[in-house]
């Protein structure tokens, strides 16, 4: 009975500790309680908050950088990305894809779905996995809701109760706002690559997933990174020439595919798609 | 301390004890699949909207039960919240929009709310930065049918 | 420091009557229910409020930044912010102070907000501000006495005090790894009280020679038979009135700092484990005290005031006040997303000559009744920090421990939350009152603080 009693305890020790293990995101999830859980789901408001701090990030990205005006690179972005998403999990979403024109190597992303790629990124790809990598990794940034956690952008709450609250906890708006863009400034000062970081790294697990779930051939973001990096190390002269995040990022991807039993997978490339649009971009 | 610990979550088990936990499918069609591999046979297809229940987690795959069949799916695929319709957006996406959205714009744009592919090349837009609402509403206007979508995705093995 | 203003009455009047008059100043200007003998006076911020003040293990909220800065990791991206008003009130009674009768009872009753703090994610950690009442208390004493046990007596009291206690710094708290937290509050503290008191009393003595023998309106002694009446009829026994007053204005400002080291440990799922360290130091104690006092004797002049031989005294000083080092420890269980049970042990060094030091314990939990709704019910234990009373010792500091209990209700939305509660507390001791007599008091206390705050996120 005892020694029954010892090994249930174990196991469930043994399985406790194999749990902590598996929540990778929320190292104590178990602290949350039951109306964080609840207003975790995202309600509809919640959703039009994302889209509308999206829109303004996308529209401040625009003021930018100018976009590419280009019918057939448009559509064929696009039909790539809609691919992608729909095989992800936010079809509450329109995800809108736009080429910019510039020569650098970039994408961005932005809530709510707005996904940009530079000219200059797609004239150093090679195939359409790996433009579909691209967008694979900014679409796993809206999917994962990075900035949404981040910032915690939801719907204000309107409520007669919530007025109430904010009149019982004082002038805490001032208070509050005052606090937040000393923060702000503190962290521009600190140039913190903290959970930003592990952002990039997340959004690269996901966009593997999401190649693979699509069709598409998952290998193609390390090879896009590689040759990227290899470019960058080129363009430098002298002093620093490695970048540890992007060698990092390779290397993790690398042993991501293994563990998602990836290796052996090649799944679609698409070259010749690719290069019948690729003449038709202008330089 | 381990040993307490085990005591007391053993005590308080039934505390634990958590009922049937549904997953929904987010994605247009998903396979379900024999491992949680890519690489395995595809079981059966789900479709979106369809309730399936979850037996176990592993990594990035959910072990679930459909249509009496068990099988593995991409946690890409799935959410604990039924799918919603698509959300409608403002109307006009001009720079009148509700105060706080804006004031939550301006804390982001300080701090670097744009991700872009290579994570330290983060651009950091300031507060004085234009914007393009024009080029914006271009964006949001260009759509692709459904059936374009299809005909495109029909080169991947996937589908 | 808060000492009961005392005359040692044997030094100035022989007389017992006119010594029990007097003392009736002692009592006036006793040390209140919130004071420096308790360290548990008021439970900060409103959720640890309705636990009780468990909260070392938990403190995953600004609260948390009060507790166990070391929690505030755990607050999550978002930027939250919380405050707490509260409404104290509470009655002390001392039992048959005067011969037999007598209950002398202090009030008193404030509203106050009590606590405010915001948590914000800041580099690789979480930053935070929070400002905390550690304790404060505001009483009026308006009273007269007609009917003191010594004929013809007549005694008026009009006090007031005001003494609150302030914590106001940053924090800020780490991740060390997956299990384990570290932070830091620095709080700058301060503590400024001030009172007065008036006091007047009119007695009432019979005409005496310096060798206490009755004289008449002549001086002439009276002759009194063995059962104290007059031997002469015709020579009436003579009662004066005379009149003792005393001014007294006090204020004490004292300002340091107080820093909290805070742990938190999650051992395991569902599990944490909750450690801080703090201690008030001051920079700065200051005293300022202005006595006024007259006494008029029968012939209407007026003498020293048993003082001294001043008339008017004033004193400014510095001095010096310890105070103790404080541990608090706890172990907090998670068991599902609608249940939590908490527990904290706090241990203060020693203070005012006692050997072992004081200790408190608190138990709560918190139960969501729906994701809208959650309930906390707390129990704990807030433990005079003087010895026990002897019988055989005199000027003893009063020894009272107190037992509470507090409730609490929460609602939320999806950005806020408000809760309404109640502490309620009370205890049972003794106390010395008289200087110089090894006399004790039995004494009671009860004490009810309702509360309101809420809690937001943006």
């Amino acid at each position: 009975m005892d020694a029954t009693r010892i090994a249930a305890g174990l196991a469930l020790s043994a399985l406790t500790c194999f749990t902590n293990v598996l929540a990778q995101d929320e190292p104590n999830g178990f602290r949350l309680r039951q109306h964080q859980v609840s207003t975790q789901n995202s309600s509809d408001e919640d959703v039009r908050a994302e889209i509308e701090f999206g829109q303004i990030i996308a529209a401040r990205v625009l003021g930018r950088i100018a976009l590419q005006h280009n019918n057939d690179w448009t559509t064929y972005v696009n039909l790539i990305g809609r691919t992608l998403t729909l095989h992800a999990n936010r079809p509450e979403l329109d995800f809108h894809f736009a080429v910019l024109d510039a020569d650098f190597i970039n994408a961005y992303s932005a809530p709510g779905g707005y996904v940009f790629i530079t000219r200059g990124a797609i004239a150093a790809m090679q195939d359409e996995s790996e433009l579909a990598a691209v967008l694979a990794h900014e679409i796993a940034h809206i999917t994962e809701k990075h900035i949404v956690k981040e910032h915690n952008i939801r719907a204000r709450d309107t409520s007669a109760l919530s007025t109430v609250s904010s009149i019982v906890g004082g002038a805490q708006d001032s208070a509050r706002l005052a606090v937040m863009q000393a923060v702000d400034k503190a962290v521009d000062m600190l140039l913190t690559t903290g959970p930003k970081h592990e952002d990039e790294l997340a959004a690269d697990e996901t966009a593997l997933l999401l190649l693979a779930n699509t069709g598409y051939d998952p290998f193609a973001l390390q090879r896009l990174l590689s040759r990227v990096s290899e470019m960058d190390a080129e363009a430098q002269t002298g002093g620093k020439v490695t970048h540890p995040p992007t060698r990092e990022r390779i290397d993790r991807l690398a042993k991501l595919a293994q563990d998602n039993r990836m290796e052996h997978m090649r799944n679609y490339q698409g070259k010749e798609r690719f290069q019948t649009h690729a003449q038709a971009l202008p330089n | 301390m381990k040993k307490l610990a085990i005591a007391v979550t053993l005590a308080l088990a039934p505390f634990t004890a958590q009922a049937d936990d549904f997953l929904y499918i987010l994605s247009a069609k998903v396979h379900l699949l024999s491992e949680p591999s890519f690489e395995s046979v595809q079981v059966e297809n789900i479709t979106k909207g369809e309730k399936v229940v979850q037996i176990d987690k592993n990594n990035n795959w959910f072990k679930v039960e459909y249509n009496g069949k068990q099988g593995w799916l991409s946690r890409l695929s799935v959410s604990p919240h039924p799918p919603t319709k698509k959300t409608s957006r403002l109307a006009q996406a001009d720079e009148s929009l509700v105060n706080d959205s804006r004031r939550r714009a301006s804390v982001a744009s300080t701090t670097a709310a744009v991700r872009g592919l290579k994570g330290d090349g983060r651009e950091r837009l300031s507060a004085s930065i234009a914007t393009d609402y024009d080029a914006l509403a271009e964006i949001e206007r260009v759509t692709v049918r459904d059936q374009e979508v299809n005909n495109f995705m029909g080169e991947l093995p996937n589908s | 420091m808060r000492k009961p203003y005392r005359i040692n009455s044997n030094q100035v009047f022989n007389d017992t009557r006119r010594a029990l008059g007097l003392t009736l100043f002692l009592l006036a200007s006793h040390g209140a229910v919130a004071d420096e003998y308790h360290y548990a006076n008021i439970l900060i911020g409103d959720r640890p409020a309705g636990l009780g003040g468990a909260y070392v293990a938990v403190a995953d909220d600004p609260a948390g930044l009060f507790y166990n800065p070391a929690g505030i990791v755990e607050a999550g991206r978002a930027n939250l912010s919380a405050s707490m008003n509260a409404y104290n009130m509470s009655r002390t009674e001392y039992k048959n102070v005067l011969g037999g009768k007598h209950d002398w009872i202090r009030t008193s009753a404030g509203l106050k907000p009590n606590f405010f703090g915001i948590t914000q994610p800041l580099g690789p950690g979480t930053f935070g501000i929070s400002y905390a009442v550690t304790d404060s208390i505001v009483e009026d004493q308006d009273q007269t006495f007609p009917d003191i046990p010594v004929a013809g007596n007549n005694f008026t009291i009009n006090y007031h005090n005001d003494d609150s206690s302030y914590n106001i710094g940053p924090s800020y708290a780490v991740r060390i790894n997956r299990h384990w937290s570290i932070g830091l509050t620095l709080y700058g503290f301060a503590r400024n009280r001030e009172a007065s008191i008036n006091q007047q009393a009119i007695l009432t003595d019979r005409r005496e020679d310096a060798n206490h023998n009755a004289i008449d309106k002549d001086g002439h002694v009276i002759a009194l038979n063995s059962d104290g009446s007059q031997t002469d009829p015709s020579q009436a026994i003579i009662y004066d009135n005379t009149y003792h007053w005393v001014n007294s204005y006090s204020q004490f400002d004292e300002y340091g700092i107080r820093p909290v080291l805070g742990l938190m440990w999650s051992p395991a799922e569902k599990v944490t484990l909750g450690a801080s360290l703090s201690q008030t130091m001051l920079a700065t104690a200051h005293r300022f005290q202005q006595d006024t006092c007259v006494t008029t004797d029968r012939n209407g002049t007026s003498e020293a005031c048993p003082l001294g031989q001043f008339a008017h005294q004033r004193l400014e000083e510095n001095y010096k006040r310890e105070f103790p080092l404080t541990a608090n420890g706890g172990i907090a269980y998670f068991p599902s997303a609608n249940l939590l049970l908490t527990s904290a042990v706090w241990l203060y060094e020693p203070q005012y000559g006692q050997r072992w030091p004081t200790w408190n314990a608190a138990v709560g939990t918190e139960y969501y009744v729906s994701p809208e709704y959650a309930v906390r019910l707390g129990m704990f234990t807030n433990h005079a920090s003087t010895p026990q009373l002897s019988s055989e010792m005199t000027d003893q500091l009063e020894h009272i421990d107190l037992y509470g209990g507090s409730f609490s209700l929460s609602h939320f939305t999806r950005t806020s939350a408000l809760t309404v509660g109640a502490v309620a507390s009370a205890g049972t001791g003794k106390a010395q009152i008289f200087e110089g007599t090894t006399a004790i008091q039995a004494m009671r206390t009860y004490g009810l603080t309702l509360f309101i705050s809420a809690s937001h996120t943006l």
